[in-house]
């Protein structure tokens, strides 16, 4: 009987138990609060932010509000519960106040610090770009991605003293959140982009920013250059314009954003002239020596470079020599 | 009388082929090692008795430098280096360029015109090289990639030798300053290491260090700089600027889509793709404005004497949202003219335009301020040659 008393009074008293729980904040000493939240809540030097007043208590309702920045009432509409401003320069920090004047006599004031902080997400793709290119090479399925995150306050903060979680695809990678793991290398993932995310704060795990950064995959790309025996390679890629003035010339086909380690073991690298398959006669599969033959015509030339483990990574592109 | 006219011919022939085995047998035969058909020892140095004739220095312009065009032409092969030095503090300026292919130097007397090839010692592949100021030593990179060589050398004043010496490292961006030291940075694990190197006294400095590897190196006249240093740029990947003063690090207000930069110690001129449009912004004192064109930074250098005022070589063109990099992959080709623009008054002035003068089509790269910024080197991207722009005439 007893037993029977006791299962009834646990079937009744530990739901409601439960679901005091979910609604009574106080007993973690959380009570509804009005509070300046910014947005973005890191911003970096020059960013426009966004201040607003959130009221959980109702205890704005008739009151007069005054912002402030840096002790200087800011101009513009009185008794608005957003205001933007311009964060300040790194290492900076700044006081946003929002004064409010109570209906019921009396006022209460809420802070905000901004401390902007520049984090930079810097993507170096290891992918295939020509010496000679001024640009940087971009992402292709399945190519490694290094990323490297420079956080600067007016210098650049000691990567040592900063925990940093990463996420590709908003998946945490590297385990978790790692200190002084300011550089992270990753494979692309499929799809058409790829969305890196980054979360820097103390060991304390106070936040010092966050940021995310969307980078677009690229197909690798195939344009052929030729190559001077004595100058090396014309910036100037051959087209269907070009013209064979001396007897030979040697084309050097160059893949852009083709994965480095396909690029240097290719499964398939293949030479057609005139749709006939060639050797190239060369170490280099990368380039071949065309030699002119009769007075006039023109010839079509095409190289197909290819992974047979990841078939994305490859690039095949024809082009025609006239001579 | 046919059998007669064979016998004839026969012993005719006969005749000539131990003529021939004669002279080789006193002559002696062809040299094997020097890959001559036929050596018949004529002018051979050994016989003192044989004077070469000694070619005499050119006395007529090569170069036709006293034109009154303002715009010229220097070289019709491609250059791989130049820069205007002058020996001593009095003497007269001269144009020098390395010769791509080879690193031949060659030196332009710009009073009188005359060429002279001041070091002959080959470097095959030379595709990149700088000057010092005074003349004295050159850097050349010979080959690409990682078989690439970096090569210090030693102009000689008394013969055409070039006394050189290879840089140890992947050296991955260099340039001369006007204190007649070489800086350079080379990759160390992840970051790179900018050293300067004075060839006077064979000293190295490490001057400051960056973060990352893929970093493309405006470098300033001086070690201490500024420096400004950004991630290699594409359209499609975000950058941003940091300039290095005396080793010091500062992050600038600069960063976006497509981004290069180009700058001095008074501001710098970026450009960026925002919104789909690639634009051109400079800043001056802290504050960044619109330029009135648009620029690819590249094509511009920033006067000596005047930090604020830059020349640049700007094709009034519509820029399609993927630049710079069709440009850099040479897909797209520029029709530039010069502009002077000053970041400090917001202006620009149009200096020349190479079509209506020369009636050629230029597509500016390098661009480099002489001695006193008298004049304005730069190679045309298509070819590789080596122009000057008389920027302030000295009889003006």
């Amino acid at each position: 009987m007893r037993l029977r008393v006791l299962l009834v009074a646990l079937v009744i008293f530990i739901p409601s138990a439960v679901a005091t729980a979910q609604f009574d904040a106080t007993q973690f000493g959380e009570t509804p609060q009005t509070a300046i939240t910014l947005n973005p809540t890191h911003p970096s030097p020059g960013d426009l932010v966004t201040a607003s007043l959130d009221d959980y208590s109702g205890g704005v309702y008739g009151s007069e509000i005054t912002w402030r920045y840096n002790g200087e009432v800011l101009p513009g509409p009185v008794n608005q519960r957003q205001i933007q401003f311009i964060a300040g320069t790194a290492g900076s920090e700044a006081m946003v106040e929002a004064t409010l004047s109570l209906p019921t006599g009396g006022t209460q004031t809420l802070q905000e610090v901004v401390s902007p902080v520049y984090m930079d997400i810097i993507i170096e793709p290891q992918t295939r770009v020509p010496d000679w290119y001024a640009g940087r090479s971009l992402p292709s399925l399945g190519s490694q991605i290094n990323a490297t995150v420079l956080l600067n306050n007016g210098s650049f903060i000691d990567s040592q003293s900063v925990v940093y979680t990463w996420r590709v695809n908003n998946k945490v990678i590297e385990g978790g959140p790692i200190r002084g793991g300011n550089r992270v290398a990753f494979p692309t993932p499929r799809g058409g982009s790829v969305i890196v995310s980054v979360n820097a704060t103390t060991p304390s795990g106070e936040t010092i920013a966050n940021r995310a950064v969307s980078i677009n995959i690229v197909l690798p790309e195939l344009s052929f250059y030729e190559k001077h025996t004595l100058y090396g390679m014309k910036s100037i890629p051959v087209t269907a314009n070009t013209t064979l003035v001396g007897s030979i010339l040697t084309v050097q086909a160059e893949p852009f954003f083709l994965d480095t380690r396909v690029y240097n073991n290719p499964d398939v690298a293949e030479w057609e002239i005139d749709n006939v398959r060639t050797n190239n006669g060369s170490d280099n599969p990368y380039e071949i020596t065309l030699r002119r033959s009769g007075n006039n015509g023109s010839t079509n030339v095409n190289f197909h470079v290819r992974s047979l483990r990841e078939i994305l990574q490859g690039s095949e592109e024809s082009t025609t020599i006239n001579f | 009388m046919k059998r007669t006219l064979f016998i004839i011919g026969g012993v005719s022939i006969i005749c000539i082929l131990v003529g021939v085995w004669a002279y080789f047998l006193f002559f002696g035969t062809p040299n094997p090692d020097g890959g001559v058909f036929a050596n018949f020892n004529l002018g051979n140095t050994d016989d003192p008795s044989v004077v070469i004739p000694v070619e005499p220095e050119p006395t007529e312009p090569l170069v036709d430098v006293t034109s009154p065009e303002r715009l010229r032409q220097l070289t019709t092969q491609p250059v791989a280096g130049f820069a205007e030095v002058q020996l001593t503090p009095s003497s007269t300026p001269q144009a020098r360029y390395i010769e791509a292919g080879t690193g031949h130097i060659y030196s332009i007397d710009l009073e009188t015109g005359v060429e002279t090839r001041i070091s002959a010692t080959s470097i095959p592949l030379t595709n990149a090289g700088v000057m010092t100021p005074n003349g004295r030593y050159a850097l050349m990179q010979s080959g690409s990639g990682l078989g690439s060589e970096h090569v210090i050398g030693i102009i000689s004043t008394t013969s055409d030798e070039l006394r050189n010496f290879a840089i140890p490292g992947t050296v991955t961006s260099f340039a001369a300053t006007t204190e007649n030291t070489f800086v350079y940075t080379i990759p160390v694990g992840n970051e790179l290491v900018a050293q300067s190197y004075d060839p006077s006294t064979n000293a190295t400095t490490e001057l400051f260090r960056i973060p990352f590897r893929d970093a493309t190196i405006a470098w300033g006249n001086t070690e201490s700089g500024p420096h400004y240093v950004y991630p290699h740029t594409t359209s499609r990947l975000e950058g941003y600027v940091y300039s290095y003063t005396d080793g010091v690090a500062t992050r600038e207000p600069a960063s976006g889509y497509g981004l290069s930069v180009v700058g001095s110690s008074a501001g710098y001129i970026y450009s960026e793709v925002q919104d789909g449009e690639y634009n051109t912004y400079a800043t001056n004192r802290g504050a960044s404005n619109p330029a009135p064109l648009t620029i690819i930074p590249e094509k511009c250098v920033f006067a000596q004497s005047d930090a604020s005022m830059a020349i640049c070589g700007i094709a009034l063109t519509e820029f399609p949202y993927l630049m710079p990099d069709l440009w850099y992959k040479g897909e797209v080709q520029m029709n530039d003219s010069l502009w002077e623009y000053s970041v400090e008054n917001e202006s620009t002035s149009l200096l020349v335009s190479p079509e209506n003068a020369t009636g050629r089509q230029l597509d500016i790269v390098q661009p480099q301020f002489g001695i006193n910024d008298a004049n304005l080197y730069f190679q045309n991207k298509v070819d590789q040659t080596l122009w000057i722009y008389e920027y302030r005439p000295i009889n003006n």
